[in-house]
């Protein structure tokens, strides 16, 4: 019996694996990913640097010269010069008189400029704007420009403005601004992992990387969730092929429907397992060579493999399930789309779930099948690993569910496998599970 | 002897259809058995239910000997029509796959699938991909996949459709050596012609019931001489069509064939009398002209097959 599943699970494996297009499946997110890394790197080297100049109407009198000074001081600075050389846009500070009485007519000219290109944006300070308590509608800090995306310009404006008046309400005030400002100083709060003896026996603090703590349990999830979407859907094309060719026919004179559903799920996670420990593999190395290798501890990657495994199963089952009822590939592609459904659901809770994976939605969902798999791997990545009652519990849940989908299945595949004509609906499928032959 | 397929009052129903119904049938080992029967008559059915793909409702099916469980492996090959194999695994691939499926060692099946495909002239096409094969290589492919284990049951469905007479001959020639060696083949076909050729048995199958069973002579013989052909000079325009007894008119090259119930004599009179009449001959319908009036039956059949099925 096991020899034949096997014999097709090793054909249904080596008709995706080795090929083209698994292989390069395999690579584009790959050559996508370090591709924009690279374009990253080289674009840092290819700065903007057009100047930006900005027409300021200063309805108070006494930030746009300050915002003059500054800009002077910063494009002389290492902000815009390193090494001698420009890496960064100039900013300019064009002063323009606030007539009395046509604001709008003002600014309707200035816009025209700003279209012309001949500043880059238009900054509206109003009169109340360093007052303490400014008067309401009066004391507005405003930017126009064509380029919604521009963020380093408005920005340096906005603080540099927000300075000056701060400088202002100071003196007002007869407080010493560098006073101040040293006493609202603090140091920033470093981020660390629990401290841990080292072989040498010295105590070993190390940096937590928040932005990796983020990822490592993110990228699991969404490996996952890739890899039961490409390998599951291999399983539709290749049932729905021996259908369609009457290949199923000659295979069924050989062997019983119940080997042939087996040989092909068993091959298909293989698939599904093959393309995830390519990138687990990219992963551990990756973290290793960060010196980050702690944020993926062994028993993530068993963990992952695991439950990679279990939510094959049940998903590879409701594929080949569904996609035996069908007689060809569109009828089971819209059959799939309701599967694709039960499949992103754990993906997406799993990714909200990453900043409280001890909440009792969390562990409640990573106990209960389809969620399983997806919810309790991210919980295994962020520390502390969940306890192992849990572990053993959805797996046991996990099992249990893929029995049944494996049960209903290959009760519908041993009917729909033969079948013609019209694809059967949700009544006839409950029929079939109970037909004798 | 035992036969190598015997079925006793096996009936079978797809929800209100009944696609067979109380038949039985024994096919002798080493025969070569004929299925025949219009589309949707219950042949394939019948031949799922022998493959055991499906289980009958009531009766018992026997094959070689065995009256249940799965499928028999090497023992049991069959060859569907025209299709059958995967288009995007090459050739000699495709045929060591199914010999593992028959349960041949991997080395056993690369050897068999080497053979056959020396034996097609087909060894240069051993690592294209199937779907690069023109209809009759890729037929003779799907047929060297069916008895490279060399089965002790050949079930073809239709297996020299897109052949050309050189490989239909080398596809019969095997199959006459298959028997020779022992094996049982029961041959699905449309083509009455070759079922004349090919089978010592043939049954009919319709409506789910078996209406025919024997040797192809014996069955002949039982509907008698009841069918005339004759030749005509060329620009002879007379059609027998309306004459008294005349039915079931076929026009063939130089003349007709027709079935004819009643006295001959004024017939061939009227015949003779148009003149330029070169042949006229009583002779036993033809295994298509059998299958024709079963499957599309003169007014007068119906009532008579009505009458008999009300009686029943």
């Amino acid at each position: 019996m096991w020899r034949k599943i096997t014999t097709v699970a090793l054909e249904e494996y080596r008709r995706v694996v080795v090929t083209k297009s698994f292989l390069i499946g395999l690579l584009i997110p790959i050559v996508i990913y370090g591709g924009m890394a690279v374009a990253m790197v080289w674009m840092s080297d290819k700065a903007d640097l057009e100047e930006r100049r900005v027409a300021v109407v200063d309805r108070t009198g006494v930030i746009a010269g300050a915002l003059a000074e500054a800009a002077q001081r910063r494009n002389s600075g290492s902000r815009v010069y390193r090494d001698g050389r420009q890496v960064a846009p100039k900013y300019f500070i064009e002063a323009v008189e606030a007539r009395e009485g046509d604001a709008e007519e003002l600014l309707l000219e200035l816009a025209d400029r700003v279209r012309a290109e001949e500043v880059f944006a238009v900054l509206e300070i109003g009169p109340a704007y360093v007052e303490r308590e400014g008067r309401r509608g009066e004391d507005y800090l405003r930017y126009f420009s064509e380029r919604p995306t521009e963020v380093d310009f408005p920005g340096w404006l906005r603080r540099e403005a927000e300075n000056a008046a701060e400088r202002l309400r100071f003196a007002s005030a007869g407080l010493d601004e560098r006073e101040v400002r040293a006493m609202m100083s603090h140091p920033s709060m470093e981020r660390k992992r629990l401290p841990e003896l080292g072989e040498d026996g010295q105590v070993r603090y190390r940096d937590d990387l928040t932005e990796l703590a983020f990822f490592v349990p993110l990228g699991v999830v969404l490996l996952m969730f890739f890899s039961i979407q490409m390998a599951t859907p291999i399983l539709l094309n290749s049932v729905i092929e021996e259908k369609m060719y009457r290949i199923s026919e000659v295979l069924l004179s050989n062997l019983t429907p119940f080997q042939l559903f087996a040989g092909k799920l068993l091959g298909g996670m293989l698939v599904g397992v093959t393309f995830s420990l390519a990138y687990l593999l990219s992963l551990g190395l990756s973290l290793r060579y960060f010196d980050a290798a702690g944020y993926a501890q062994p028993g993530l990657y068993i963990g992952f493999i695991v439950f990679l495994l279990l939510g094959l199963l049940a998903f590879g089952a409701m594929f080949g399930g569904v996609s035996a009822a069908c007689q060809d590939l569109k009828d089971a592609q819209n059959f799939a789309g309701a599967v694709v459904i039960v499949l992103v659901a754990p993906m997406i809770l799993a990714v909200v779930m990453i900043q409280v994976p001890d909440s009792g939605a969390a562990v409640g969902l990573s106990l209960i099948p389809p969620f399983s798999p997806m919810m309790m791997t991210m919980r295994l990545a962020i520390p502390p690993a969940p306890p192992l009652w849990q572990l053993a519990a959805a797996v046991a849940a996990n099992l249990a569910f893929g029995w049944l989908c494996v049960w209903v299945a290959s009760r519908v595949f041993r009917i729909g496998i033969l079948s013609t004509g019209k694809t059967p609906g949700f009544r006839e499928l409950l029929r079939w599970m109970w037909r004798d032959g | 002897m035992e036969p190598a397929v015997r079925l006793a009052g096996v009936s079978k129903s797809f929800r209100e259809h009944r696609a067979v119904e109380d038949l039985d049938l024994e096919i002798p080992v080493g025969s070569v058995y004929g299925f025949i029967g219009p589309n949707g008559s219950g042949k394939t059915t019948t031949l799922r239910l022998i493959l055991r793909m499906i289980l009958p409702d009531s009766g018992r099916v026997e094959v070689l000997g065995q009256a249940a469980g799965g499928p028999s492996g090497a023992s049991i090959a069959y060859l569907p029509e025209e299709r059958g194999l995967y288009r995007k695994i090459p050739v000699r691939r495709q045929l060591i796959y199914f010999g593992l499926m028959k349960g041949l060692r991997r080395r056993e099946a690369a050897r068999a699938a080497d053979a056959w495909l020396e034996r097609f002239e087909l060894t240069k096409w051993a690592r294209e991909k199937t779907e690069t094969l023109s209809k009759g290589m890729t037929q003779k492919v799907q047929f060297a996949a069916s008895v490279m284990a060399k089965p002790r049951l050949l079930i073809l469905d239709e297996p020299f459709s897109g052949l050309d007479p050189v490989n239909m001959d080398l596809l019969r020639s095997i199959v006459f050596e298959l028997r020779r060696e022992g094996t049982t083949v029961i041959f699905s076909t449309h083509d009455m012609h070759m079922a004349e050729q090919m089978c010592d048995r043939v049954l009919m199958i319709y409506r789910g019931r078996k209406v025919l069973d024997g040797t192809v002579a014996a069955i002949r013989e039982e509907y008698g001489a009841d069918m005339v052909r004759i030749d005509l000079e060329a620009g002879n325009r007379w059609n027998p069509g309306g004459a008294p007894g005349v039915s079931a008119v076929r026009e063939r090259s130089g003349g007709y064939e027709f079935r004819f119930q009643g006295d001959a004599s004024p017939l061939l009179r009227t015949a003779l009398d148009h003149g330029g009449l070169t042949r006229f001959e009583r002779i036993h319908p033809t295994l298509h002209d059998i299958f024709v009036r079963i499957a599309r039956p003169e007014p007068e059949e119906i009532a008579t097959l009505a009458s008999g099925e009300a009686a029943s």
